[in-house]
């Protein structure tokens, strides 16, 4: 039995916080599973639209472009013909981030482990749970620690971790800094479609991308195309 | 696939003013709020094409500028009045 569409916010206010990367690797994850994925690109960069028209983008994956005005269209748009939608949005405290959440089954919020993205996420959280209480309804939401340096564990790092922890808000995962995250973009396409010949690591990048997209799988409530591999 | 539930999945019973209030509690652009734009006001070319930067008495300067903030009129344009006004006073044999 297909699972519902699902709506995926991939939010937080902080600029560079890694939402376009997390959009690429969970499409690319959850088409790798057979499910069709929308990209709806509300940054103004359209960092995602240009990764589509590069063309080596998987048909299974569509993406459109949308901003305040047009938000709900854009998502309506893309559960008629996927199972997921997935929206990124600017980096900053716009009308289009609000949006996004309000519509959203669920919030995932990008964080460099870093003490502004903390705070930046921090408040993005807080929005999430207001709009979640003003429309009595959950929205279940997440971290997501970005370009984590992988030998690294700094006391700075683990008092962001602390501060996160005291918030009770659950950490999805981390999207540690690989070539092959970085090439999704040079390469324009997914991961498992990047050349192994000249991208490294792509083994470790896949096996994030696998944990990510459960954890994402059991935030949406609706075990959406969850692997079982890893908790 | 479930057009009931993935809509009710998607679109909260939240209306626009209740999802700009929430916005607004928390710093955030208000969806349907638009950036005010700044109005600025028309330049009509008036031919003031030269630039003439002169050193000057501090007691010539703060009444050329003391004229032109009352009237609220350019300091070139203060200084094309007294001009005038020179010029009028010569022909009247002033």
């Amino acid at each position: 039995m297909p699972a519902p569409g699902v709506c995926l916010a991939i939010a937080n206010c902080k600029g560079g916080s890694g939402k376009s990367t997390a959009a690429v690797i969970l499409a690319g994850e959850y088409m790798a599973r057979g499910a069709r994925v929308h990209l709806v690109d509300a940054d103004p960069r359209r960092r995602l639209s240009r990764w589509a028209e590069a063309g080596m983008k998987p048909a299974a994956i569509t993406v459109s472009e949308a901003n305040a005005n047009t938000m709900r269209e854009a998502i309506a748009a893309g559960l008629d013909k996927a199972d997921l939608v997935i929206v990124d949005v600017e980096g900053s405290q716009n009308a289009a981030l609000t949006l996004a959440v309000a519509y959203a089954s669920a919030a995932l919020i990008p964080a460099n482990i870093s003490p502004p993205d903390v705070e930046d996420a921090l408040a993005t959280v807080s929005l999430v749970r207001d709009m979640a209480d003003a429309a009595r309804r959950t929205i279940p939401h997440g971290i997501l620690w970005s370009c984590v340096p992988a030998a690294i564990r700094s006391r700075e790092m683990l008092s962001c971790e602390l501060a996160i922890d005291q918030a009770l808000i659950p950490v999805l995962g981390r999207v540690y800094q690989r070539a092959a995250f970085s090439a999704l973009f040079s390469f324009s396409t997914v991961l498992d479609q990047l050349p192994a010949s000249q991208v490294s690591g792509l083994d470790k990048a896949k096996a994030d991308a696998v944990k990510l997209t459960d954890a994402v799988s059991m935030l949406v409530g609706a075990n959406l195309f969850y692997s079982g591999v890893a908790a | 696939m479930n057009e009931e539930l993935k809509r009710r999945n998607l679109f909260p019973a939240l209306p626009e003013d209740a999802i700009a209030a929430v916005a607004a509690r928390h710093g955030f652009a208000e969806p349907g709020s638009s950036t005010p734009q700044i109005v600025r006001r028309q330049r009509q070319p008036i031919g003031r094409n030269f630039q003439l930067n002169v050193k000057l008495r501090r007691e010539t300067r703060d009444a050329i500028f003391e004229e032109a903030n009352a009237r609220n009129v350019p300091v070139a344009q203060v200084i094309e009045e007294a001009i005038e006004a020179k010029r009028g006073a010569s022909d009247a044999g002033v």
